[in-house]
């Protein structure tokens, strides 16, 4: 009798473990249109709905989501689909995977020294994990992948495995047709100026202005070339304003 | 047969216009090939508006000076300069002189280029995927919402 109980005990057992196992996925609001998809159909989404591991989400035009995943937040902005690929939460470990195939997400990202957090974000071209705590992924067909962080640092692995840690102000970029990562400095364009040094003449001034640093470039070139390092002499001349 | 049809009109007229939103954006995002007719309902939905049917909707868009030809094909496939257009008018985008100039789909699609909206790497010419349509679409929308 007591050998028919083993198996329903290790049942009862492995079905409490999962449960406690996967953490709470629960839509927090929801701005205009958004549904999600259960047993094939397309629901309308509201505020308070619990999701299932495996849940994609939609949203429509102008349209946004807030989703709370365990104790992380993650804002489906509007023309997005994405879908909660794992959600697993242990007394020491929290692990997140979102697959976004169309459209951006905002992540904030619980810290917690203690527990040792993945949270990964995948498109169909790259990869960006979460070593912060806010961050910005989006993916198109033609722009391809990219990865804005607010706050800490995000890992960015591209198609080819090549990966790149970024913050502040640099961004991970990877597109459909390229084997590698964009330079992350590739979006800082507007916040670069271009220098050049202070006692040049008037002809050298006006070749800088029209051929760049063309003729100054040192080897090996900086275009196109990733995780290189070189030596670049810079002189810098501060000048304070008199008192 | 009538009472079918009766049904019909019933559940077409309880489904939530949202719900109609969503199947639309998830059928779109299947197409290979997206028709000037799907650019029309997309952006009928970004202004904030029900689509009508496409004649009503043209007629709206006329009216807000985002198209200007007399006629429009509703099949015929998307070209990006065609959607690249409507948005340069609807953003009255500055970032393209020639565009200022001549008002072309050409010239508009270079001024969304430049606004980020569409990436350098593609052509007015181009045809649009539902994917791709939905990103510009997306871009545009972030812009409209900026500028207000």
């Amino acid at each position: 009798m007591k050998q028919h109980h083993v198996p329903l005990l290790i049942l009862a057992s492995l079905f409490l473990f999962s449960a406690s196992a996967f953490g709470e996925i629960r839509v927090v609001s929801v701005k205009g249109t958004a549904s999600y998809k259960t047993g094939g159909q397309w629901v309308p989404m509201q505020a308070g709905n619990a999701l299932a591991v495996g849940s994609k989400v939609s949203t429509g035009v102008k349209s946004t989501a807030v989703i709370r995943i365990n104790k992380h937040t993650l804002t489906v902005h509007p023309l997005s689909i994405v879908k909660i690929s794992d959600s697993v939460e242990t007394d020491r470990s929290s692990t997140t995977r979102i697959g976004l195939r169309r459209g951006s997400v905002r992540a904030k990202v619980d810290e917690n020294a203690r527990i040792k957090t993945v949270f990964r974000v995948s498109t169909p071209v790259a990869t960006s994990s979460v070593r912060g705590c806010e961050l910005t992924v989006g993916y198109g067909p033609t722009m391809g992948h990219y990865t804005i962080q607010h706050a800490g640092a995000t890992e960015g692995t591209g198609m080819n495995g090549m990966s790149n840690i970024i913050f502040g102000k640099l961004q991970f970029r990877q597109k459909r047709g390229s084997g590698t990562p964009e330079n992350p400095m590739t979006g800082m364009n507007r916040f670069l100026t271009r220098t050049h040094p202070k006692f040049i003449t008037r002809d050298e001034e006006r070749a800088f202005r029209l051929f760049g640093d063309d003729f100054t470039t040192y080897q090996p070139v900086t275009r196109g070339s990733l995780n290189r390092s070189f030596m670049v002499p810079v002189k810098m001349y501060l000048v304070w304003p008199r008192q | 047969m009538i009472r079918a049809a009766c049904v019909l009109a019933v559940l077409i007229a309880v489904t939530p216009v949202s719900a109609q939103q969503i199947q639309f954006i998830t059928d779109l995002s299947e197409k290979k090939v997206v028709t000037f007719g799907d650019a029309v309902t997309i952006f009928m939905y970004t202004l904030g508006r029900a689509p009508a049917g496409f004649d009503a909707d043209v007629a709206v868009l006329k009216e807000m000076k985002l198209l200007k030809l007399n006629k429009y094909d509703r099949n015929a496939p998307l070209r990006r300069g065609m959607i690249a257009l409507m948005a340069a008018r609807q953003l009255r985008l500055k970032g393209s002189l020639f565009y200022l100039m001549f008002d072309t789909q050409r010239y508009a699609h270079r001024a969304c280029v430049a606004e980020e909206i569409m990436d350098a790497s593609t052509s007015e010419l181009d045809t649009l995927t539902g994917d791709e349509l939905l990103e510009v679409i997306a871009a545009v929308s972030e812009r409209m919402e900026a500028q207000q």
